[in-house]
């Protein structure tokens, strides 16, 4: 699950907007998919999306025109083909969008790599998963 | 900006060490003299012309103390309050590691940290046959897309290099399979274990 920080009183009484309601989905979306570990906790503050009281790390949703929202998840993963991660990745993230009724705002998803997790596999995984 | 910082730091930090160790060591040297013949202390401050350097600035102190500052003297005052605010800046920053962008196209982009590539690659390069070791470059471009990975792979002198680089090419196939904008360059080099991720 992605790792939701609430701060202030306020917190629970606020709706997400559809920004952080992507974030949230988006970021969910990820992590399930096969290579991805982990998302990467931001040191200086980007990397996150903040809004509705709330602070998700490990992704960034800002408006990028056309009502669309540009999604940049920051990611720690196993060793794997990247290029197929990323693919994996791109579509489970939109396939999560249209399910939530947010397919039409969802703009392109950048994939950063930030870290791998340790420790390191051996080649004999590195076959890319579904 | 920044690294340009962190680079003057450096060379002032250096400067600066090398002078305090051999003021350091002047004075110790000195201080096996005594009395107040030409080797002991006071005669060092008499080869560093102190007196008449406290002389010389004596009265500009006296004036600083009394509140009397001229114009010049706090233009310099301010110029290396700046100097040391930059310098301090240069050394405590580190400048923002630049990422590896291994794809940029409609769909959104794909991009690494070079730490993280590197260790991949030093990983992936190491599960290949008879590598014992292996050294890791990872050079993102400047601008734009794509970069070089240089791979060193350390074997045993019995290995056949022009079998571990196959090997090794292999191994790291797996990894950057697609990816058409990062040139992967290996070599080899007869060693013992080790390995290390630049």
């Amino acid at each position: 699950m992605p790792q939701l920080h609430t701060s202030g009183p306020r917190a629970a009484a606020v709706t997400p907007t559809d920004r952080v309601r992507l974030a949230e989905v988006a970021l969910e979306a990820a992590l399930k998919v096969d290579g991805v570990v982990a998302p990467h906790a931001p040191i200086g503050g980007g990397g996150s999306t903040r809004g509705s009281g709330r602070r998700l790390d490990g992704v960034s949703v800002v408006a990028g025109g056309h009502e669309r929202f540009d999604v940049s998840l920051h990611l720690v993963t196993r060793i794997v083909p990247l290029h197929p991660l990323a693919d994996r990745v791109r579509e489970r993230v939109s396939r999560a969008a249209r399910r939530s009724g947010l397919g039409d705002r969802l703009g392109p998803v950048d994939v950063r790599i930030e870290d791998l997790a340790e420790p390191p596999v051996s080649a004999g995984m590195l076959e890319a998963g579904p | 900006m920044i690294v340009l910082l962190r680079a003057l730091a450096h060379l002032v930090a250096f400067v600066l060490l090398t002078a305090l160790a051999a003021a350091g060591l002047t004075v110790a040297v000195f201080s096996l003299g005594s009395g107040e013949g030409g080797f002991s202390i006071a005669g060092l401050a008499r080869l560093a012309h102190l007196p008449e350097l406290e002389r010389l600035v004596g009265a500009f102190l006296a004036a600083l103390e009394g509140g009397s500052v001229r114009s010049p003297a706090l233009i310099g005052g301010t110029i290396a309050v700046l100097a040391s605010l930059l310098l301090l800046l240069g050394a405590l920053r580190r400048p923002a590691e630049r990422l590896m962008v291994l794809d940029d196209g409609t769909s959104g982009r794909l991009a690494a940290r070079p730490r993280a590539l590197g260790q991949a690659v030093g990983a992936l390069a190491e599960t290949a046959r008879r590598v014992t070791g292996s050294k890791v470059r990872v050079k993102p471009k400047r601008r734009g897309v794509g970069g070089r990975i240089e791979v060193t792979a350390l074997h045993p002198p019995t290995a056949e290099p022009g079998d571990v680089e196959k090997r090794v090419g292999e191994a790291l196939g797996s990894i950057v399979a697609g990816i058409r904008t990062l040139k992967v360059r290996t070599r080899t080099q007869t060693g013992g274990r080790g390995a290390r991720a630049e």
